[in-house]
């Protein structure tokens, strides 16, 4: 009887995780740590970074493929992710989420979301000269567009091997936005440019709020239709809110979905950081050029709203460019506050909104032309 | 498919740019056939409210509280993003309207849950 014990207890110690453990293992869960940590203490999105913290711990947990690889709620997490189900229905509550209004007053915004495209294309030029083929170069570029679920979807579809790496840029410098973006704002601005006040924006008619994301959605997807999974859940989220006979949906696809969504989204990215894939010199150097696309997407817009102020004879404030990036709201947030530095009178919250709105535009607009051209 | 980073950079951004200044332009055909907007632009921005305040502010009416409502309600207004230009009069509601309005809306959201 002791024997059969004896065996039994080798048997289950053989099997543990204890016995395969390895020390990239143990790095990657002391990372996954470290981002919790960051998350829950340093606030640093946590609703998104706890998941995906967590979703790493467990991917490196030893001999647990089967968490994967049998059928079960990690392989159906992971699904979600690789059959690109998970980012549109993101899409779907954030288009919920989404005021178009300011979009709609001042169209001209618009080019301030085009304009911070160029940072995902500034970082897969530099991609494509550290080595990265142009689908890798193309999934680390779109980091610059501040837009979790855009970069997701285009690196599933490109570079599905970097997807870990990638997530985890975006988000965290979509959390670090605050730090990123004062410094590069003020360098390219002077304190006149910072001080201009904004005129307050126009009303907004229902009919204009319901028609913009039904013609948006024709346009674009018909000019690119890789992304109409995304254009299209964004522009119903947003009729269901606009509508304003959909109270429902509405309040369904913005708070309970897109929460169960994020979760599923979130843990299945912290999955595919298992050491194997993360830990080599290509996570630092996408790290490194997540930076450059952020930085030179805000410098972009900053200098197209510094010309637009020019242009503009002195009535648009050159910071509302900034938010061109998507990272809704945050970066919207930002130029408020560098402008209330500036100008303790200065309210450009709703301004900077609209360039904000374009900017997810832009960004799915910039990973279609990608998908369209390098698919 | 080329994979030049220079001709792709610059091909992807004159699509973006594009794609962002047709939508511009469309945005500003939807405000040219928006068949509500005479209605819209007809009301003054400020001139309303102004008038409304004024008049509770008049000593025939009665005062101090009713104008902290309408200040409180504005703010409320502006605070969601609404506009106050547009508040023309602010009249008060007779009977338990949010009491019956909560009931309407169980009744309509629980009975197409379950």
């Amino acid at each position: 009887m002791i024997e059969a014990f004896q065996v039994a207890l080798t048997s289950v110690w053989m099997d543990s995780g204890f016995v395969g453990f390895e020390m990239g293992q143990g790095i990657m869960i002391v990372v996954g740590l470290v981002l919790l940590y960051l998350a829950f203490a340093k606030g640093f999105e946590p609703l998104l970074l706890s998941p995906i913290a967590f979703g790493c711990v467990l991917a490196n947990i030893p001999a647990n493929e089967a968490m994967i690889t049998d059928p079960g709620v990690m392989k159906l997490i992971l699904a979600g992710i690789h059959q690109e189900i998970f980012p549109p229905l993101i899409f779907l509550g954030v288009g919920a989420m989404t005021d178009f209004g300011p979009l709609i007053a001042n169209p001209s915004t618009l080019r301030l979301g085009a304009a911070a495209q160029f940072g995902v294309f500034i970082a897969l030029y530099g991609a494509m000269l550290l080595g990265f083929n142009v689908k890798e170069a193309a999934s680390i570029g779109i980091i610059g567009g501040a837009d979790g679920p855009t970069a997701i979807y285009l690196t599933t579809k490109l570079a599905p091997h970097l997807l870990g790496a990638i997530a985890v840029a975006a988000y965290s410098y979509m959390s670090l936005v605050p730090l990123i973006q004062p410094p590069i704002m003020k360098l390219f601005t002077t304190q006149k440019e910072r001080e201009c006040v904004m005129e307050q924006l126009r009303p907004v008619s229902k009919f204009e709020k319901l028609v913009f994301p039904i013609v948006a959605t024709l346009f674009i997807c018909f000019l690119l239709p890789p992304i109409t999974p995304l254009m299209g859940m964004l522009m119903l989220g947003n009729l269901f809110r606009e509508s304003g006979v959909t109270d429902r949906l509405s309040d369904t696809s913005q708070n309970a979905l897109i929460n169960m969504v994020t979760i599923f989204l979130a843990t299945g990215t912290g999955l595919t950081m298992d050491a194997k894939s993360f830990l080599n010199l290509q996570t630092i150097l996408i790290i490194c050029l997540g930076l450059v696309a952020f930085a030179g997407g805000t410098a972009a817009g900053v200098l197209v709203g510094k010309i637009m102020y020019f242009t503009s004879g002195g009535k648009i404030n050159p910071l509302i460019g900034s938010a061109g990036v998507s990272a809704v709201p945050m970066a919207a947030r930002v130029s408020q506050i560098v402008g209330q530095q500036a100008n303790p009178a200065n309210f450009l919250l709703m301004h900077a909104m609209g360039p904000n709105v374009s900017g997810v535009i832009g960004t799915a607009v910039a990973a279609g032309t990608m998908l369209a051209m390098l698919k | 498919m080329t994979t030049n980073p220079l001709l792709i950079l610059i091909i992807n951004m004159a699509v973006v740019f594009f794609v962002l200044f047709v939508l511009e332009l469309l945005t500003r055909g939807i405000y040219y056939i928006d068949p509500t907007r005479k209605k819209g632009v007809a009301t003054p921005a400020t001139a309303e409210p102004v008038a409304n305040v004024d008049a509770a502010l008049s000593p025939s009416t009665e005062t101090s509280d009713d104008l902290a409502v309408i200040a409180v309600i504005t703010a409320a207004i502006a605070a969601m993003g609404g506009s106050v230009g547009h508040i023309s009069v602010i009249r008060r509601i007779d009977g338990p309207a949010w009491t019956q309005m909560g009931r309407i809306d169980a009744l309509n959201t629980r009975s197409q849950m379950y």
